[in-house]
């Protein structure tokens, strides 16, 4: 048989059209992705929207709430609550991913000095240091993982410089007191 | 003689086309005559779209076909057939695809109907020109001195359904 017959070439466009798709949907998937952990990592910075439920946190936060007498104010609760709060700053700090490892040892070390001497005239000076380095943790933490809780951190540093440092502590209770709330109120919005 | 628009391509210029599966593709089989003389070697097709096949060969020819034509022109014109005037370079010729068959074993075109002095008179022309339907009808009465050849009616598929052009068992 002497034909030989012709024919219309498939056309190769939708082939190439289809290999590209393909090779996009392979990239998108394997390396997008990967690429794509640190912007859910920032995502997760909306951490208000996350409960921590953090142990060391509520018990700061229920210590300073189930004090009812705004009045009273000793040594022993102001110790206390100091302590409290410098391990919920540190366990809020652990649960939000940020090092505020300078601020907490500094504040601890007040802490322990207000502990060790609980009739120190200057603990209006070791309660303000201890508190402007905590509130200045809260701040970073709050800056860098709770951007909605902007007003609160205001409020912590506003009853902060509340404190005077050259008055003593049982003469200004109710600016000490207003810290230890206010850092329990942005707390406990961040756990 | 008036060309019509072009109806005939060589395969190789349709870039969206290609010689249909099962078929033989045949360019550079040997191409052998009645004598089986060797006349060349296939080196292009040329197709009609609206027929989708194969019309001719276009065979690049022997240097020794090239030759014998010099000689026939060494006889005195009312001693032969009529034959065309040949310029140099012009080697290549076609071949409808009616008048010859396929050995696909072997990988040959054979024309058994014309023999080596036919071709070798056949009007030549240079690798590359454009084949026009003028070329085709001064080519074919040559080819088949009793079949007339008109231009002027009917479509390109009716042409090439002459049974010059049409497949030989």
């Amino acid at each position: 048989m002497a034909e030989i017959k012709i024919e219309k070439k498939k056309p190769v466009l939708p082939w190439i059209l289809l290999v590209l798709g393909l090779f996009f949907a392979t990239w998108f998937f394997f390396f997008r992705s990967d690429k794509e952990e640190p912007v859910e990592t920032a995502d997760q910075t909306r951490l208000i929207d996350i409960r921590e439920n953090n142990n060391i946190v509520t018990s700061y936060v229920t210590f300073i709430n189930s004090d009812t007498n705004t009045m009273s104010l000793d040594h022993v609760f102001t110790s206390e609550a100091l302590i409290k709060l410098t391990d919920a700053v540190d366990a809020m700090a652990s649960e939000a991913g940020y090092d505020v490892n300078l601020d907490i040892s500094k504040a601890k070390q007040y802490a322990q000095e207000i502990t060790n001497d609980p009739v120190s005239t200057t603990h209006a000076d070791k309660i303000r240091l201890a508190a402007d380095k905590l509130s200045t943790a809260l701040q970073n933490i709050q800056m860098a993982k709770y951007p909605e809780l902007n007003a609160e951190t205001a409020d912590v540093k506003g009853a902060v410089s509340a404190i005077n440092p050259e008055t003593l502590t049982l003469d200004q209770r109710v600016a000490v007191k207003s810290f230890f709330r206010k850092a329990a109120d942005l707390l406990n919005k961040m756990n | 003689m008036k060309d019509k628009n072009k109806s005939l391509y060589y395969l190789h210029e349709l870039s969206d086309y290609k010689v249909a599966h099962e078929y033989a593709d045949v360019r550079d089989w040997e191409v052998i005559d009645a004598d089986k003389r060797t006349i060349g070697k296939v080196d292009g097709l040329l197709v009609n779209k609206e027929a989708e096949r194969v019309v001719y060969l276009d065979v690049e020819v022997d240097k020794s076909l090239i030759e014998a034509g010099h000689q026939t022109y060494a006889t005195p014109a009312n001693m032969g057939v009529h034959e065309f005037l040949n310029e140099d370079g012009e080697n290549h010729l076609i071949i409808p695809m009616g008048m010859v068959t396929l050995d696909e074993d072997n990988k040959k075109v054979y024309s058994n109907e014309i023999d080596y002095t036919t071709f070798a008179k056949t009007k030549r022309f240079k690798k590359g020109r454009s084949l026009e339907k003028s070329y085709e009808l001064l080519v074919l009465p040559h080819y088949f001195p009793d079949n007339k050849f008109d231009d002027e009616s009917g479509s390109d598929k009716q042409f090439y359904s002459r049974k010059e052009f049409t497949p030989r068992a």
